[in-house]
């Protein structure tokens, strides 16, 4: 057994920390919500250049074929920088779902251009959101047992303001036609919902790793700066206990998140509690964070000023996001027949 | 982390992640499993922290030893086999499962074994390793004082050397079967003048030192495993001193290294006992089919928290397996796996509900009271090994970089 990663990556995923520090600041993310536009182009064209958003495609269309176990220390890095693009839903869930059903090399066109990013994908359960539906020209409906593939201008959008207003969510009004079916067949359509359930559950339970890391590091850096009593808040035990709490609780939901995404990319018979039992943790992670980096920062972040409220609303989103604490006991509670 | 692994077994898989276990991983599992099963005492013993249970138990660990399973990972030449970490994990997870009896000597093995191996001359070791692994001599850990707990190096008694020898006085408290053991090893200053850390030194000392007054103190959980120690013009040969004089703190950071890392609590532990519960669960669900959801909540908590133990050690297990080294952050370990026993164990009484206070010998006793005793045990955890609000402080400043004052 050997439980680590290896240098690609590891690679992969410090590229894009990088180029994320340069390409998504968080005056770039309050630029985003107060501009009203639907999506940062040029960082989407980063992620085009750097292969990301191919990462999962078909290395015969141009992707990079990589799966689960291979993002998951990318997803960590855009939760750690907030990225408000859906990258998770176009490249981790959409991409993939698609190459699935491109038997006889139907949807190649597509597939093709959303790893040149000319394309942008969405994807949406029965009843969902549709995220980043508005930047999105083809979007993956899960509906009544099988899988539709429709032209974003032939859906009819309704906005769902979000407290985080980078996070673009939207109802919609659409006809289902046949024409639009991609996959009919209820038993394979089920197995897709499923997995595409699993994978967004370990992708975002990684970008809440992330987030909470970072909320982390912002705290210990601010409590080493400011001074009150004539000495760094960050002297005092109460303080101390508090990150030390959240730093415990963020290093026991990484494992945890990781061995998901490998037990996913492997199909390891234990899947399914493996990757509910990470989003419980990931989830409980950054809840925490949340609460101690604010409680730590004291006013200062009670501001959306402060660039604290970028971490702490993509948290409070994320956490509950694919099945919150509640919802994943439920669903464990099933894999272990309690 | 101080201990004795073989660091050259199991790089084979490359650079590549591998949650499986290899076949030579596996083959060690089924062989431990199988020898437990066909070996495990039958009849229940009194716990080892009672004068007779102690005395069985000690039995059990000659019998282990005999087949080189009482310290797998040490060096053959001293009784083990020198399985891997990832072997030593599964070691201590069927150990666990198999409910085999208690290891009377984990003071010996898991704390001073490991400090011997760093700080311990040849001599030294070829001396102590051996019959501590055969559980001929049971040692018990002398650090605590009435007046030195979270403040060890304030501690007081007091070493003299005299010609070849130490003549120490002085008091050592809260000493788990300290009564019974063997051996003693002890931080004892061995420079008077000197203050707090410096002019420590670490000492090996016979349990039946003339002048030394060993007495029995009940513990919380009813079990008289504690003991004060009195040493009055007691004298121990100064072949008895681990590492130089002087250098006691340093040496007896190896120990508590070992005390709040790995060795002390592997995770087989914790995931034995949690899957007892999700057993107690389903069964007190047949017999009674109201349980409160918050109780089942608790049950899948303990169950993911105790896999979340597992899966940090495999993961720092891999870490340490090439090279890697694990420093403070073992305080965290300390942190989640005693805080995560009290769960476990406290979520069972609350299952139990009336009959969680029965001890054994009522008769409608569950589990012979054992889930009472694991929580009164469990109590202990945030205290010993270092307290709970001492290893947060050392995370807050040695992990994440706050300042001490």
């Amino acid at each position: 057994m050997r439980f680590c990663f290896n240098d690609e990556q590891i690679f992969f995923a410090k590229a894009v920390r990088e180029m994320l520090i340069k390409e998504c600041t968080p005056e770039d993310i309050n630029n985003l919500s107060s501009s009203h536009s639907t999506n940062m182009s040029s960082l989407w064209e980063s992620f085009a250049s750097m292969g990301v958003l191919g990462m999962a495609a078909p290395t015969a269309l141009g992707g990079l074929e990589l799966s689960d176990i291979d993002f998951v220390l990318i997803m960590e890095e855009l939760g750690r920088a907030a990225c408000p693009e859906p990258l998770m839903e176009h490249a981790v869930l959409s991409v993939p779902l698609l190459a699935e059903c491109n038997t006889g090399n139907k949807y190649s066109n597509i597939l093709e251009s959303a790893i040149s990013g000319e394309s942008r994908l969405s994807v949406a359960l029965e009843g969902q959101y549709v995220i980043g539906a508005d930047s999105a020209t083809h979007l993956l409906l899960f509906h009544d047992g099988g899988l539709y593939l429709v032209e974003q201008e032939s859906v009819e959008l309704q906005h769902q303001a979000s407290v985080d207003q980078t996070r673009r969510l939207f109802s919609i009004k659409w006809d289902p036609t046949a024409k639009a079916v991609i996959e009919g067949n209820p038993e394979k359509v089920n197995a897709l919902a499923k997995k595409t359930q699993l994978r967004a559950e370990v992708a975002t339970a990684s970008q809440c790793i992330g987030v909470a890391g970072r909320l982390l590091e912002m705290t210990v850096q601010y409590v080493q700066e400011r001074n009150q009593f004539g000495k760094p808040v960050g002297v005092n035990q109460a303080i101390k206990h508090h990150l030390a709490d959240t730093g415990k609780a963020i290093e026991f939901a990484r494992p945890m998140v990781q061995r998901a995404a490998w037990c996913l990319s492997n199909g390891d018979l234990e899947t399914d509690l493996a990757v509910h039992a990470g989003k419980l943790l990931a989830s409980r992670s950054v809840e925490l964070a949340s609460q101690t980096s604010l409680q730590c920062h004291g006013a200062i972040a009670y501001t959306l000023e402060y660039d604290l409220q970028i971490w702490l609303k993509k948290g409070l989103t994320l956490s509950s996001s694919w099945g919150d604490m509640y919802r994943q006991r439920e669903k464990i509670a099933d894999c272990l027949g309690l | 982390m101080s201990t004795r692994f073989n660091r050259n077994k199991g790089n084979e898989l490359g650079s590549r992640m591998d949650l499986n276990f290899t076949t030579e991983e596996r083959s060690f599992r089924d062989e431990i499993r199988t020898w437990l099963e066909e070996n495990k005492p039958q009849e229940k013993w009194l716990p080892m922290d009672t004068e007779i249970g102690f005395e069985q138990h000690r039995s059990w660990e000659r019998h282990l030893f005999d087949s080189k399973w009482s310290v797998p990972n040490w060096p053959k030449e001293y009784g083990g086999r020198e399985c891997s970490l990832i072997e030593w994990l599964l070691f201590e997870e069927e150990y666990y499962l198999s409910g085999a009896p208690g290891r009377v000597n984990t003071n010996g093995i898991t704390l001073l074994g490991p400090t011997l191996f760093e700080w311990g001359t040849k001599e030294q070791k070829d001396r102590f390793l051996p019959p501590m692994a055969a559980g001929d001599e049971i040692w018990a850990q002398g650090w605590s004082e009435p007046d030195s707990g979270s403040d060890l190096a304030s501690l007081k008694t007091v070493a003299i050397r005299d010609g070849d020898h130490y003549v120490i006085n002085g008091q050592k408290t809260w000493c788990s079967r300290g009564a019974w053991a063997d051996w003693i090893f002890c931080i004892v200053r061995t420079d008077p003048a000197s203050k707090r850390h410096a002019g420590l030194s670490y000492l090996l000392i016979p349990g039946d030192t003339p002048g030394l007054t060993r007495r029995p103190v009940s513990r919380l959980d009813g079990e008289p495993a504690f003991a004060e120690l009195f040493f009055d013009d007691c004298r121990v040969h100064s072949e008895n001193l681990l590492g130089d004089e002087g250098a006691g703190w340093s040496v007896a950071m190896a120990t508590a290294s070992s005390e709040r890392g790995l060795n002390l609590r592997a995770p087989g532990r914790f995931l034995a006992v949690a899957n007892r519960l999700v057993h107690l669960y389903k069964e007190t669900l047949e017999r009674n089919s109201q349980l409160p959801v918050a109780i089942r909540d608790e049950v899948i908590d303990a169950y993911v928290n105790a896999q979340a133990y597992r899966w940090q050690v495999f993961q720092k297990a891999t870490l340490l397996m090439e090279g890697g080294t694990l420093g403070a952050e073992a305080s965290y370990m300390k942190l989640f796996w005693s805080e995560l026993d009290i769960d476990i164990h406290a979520s069972a009484l609350r299952m139990l509900f009336e009959r969680g206070e029965l001890v054994e010998g009522a008769p409608d006793v569950q589990d012979s009271g054992s889930w009472m005793s694991g929580y009164l045990f469990a109590l202990a955890g945030p205290i010993y090994a270092g307290t709970n609000e001492i290893q947060r402080n050392i995370v807050a400043e040695r992990v994440l970089g706050l300042p001490r004052k």
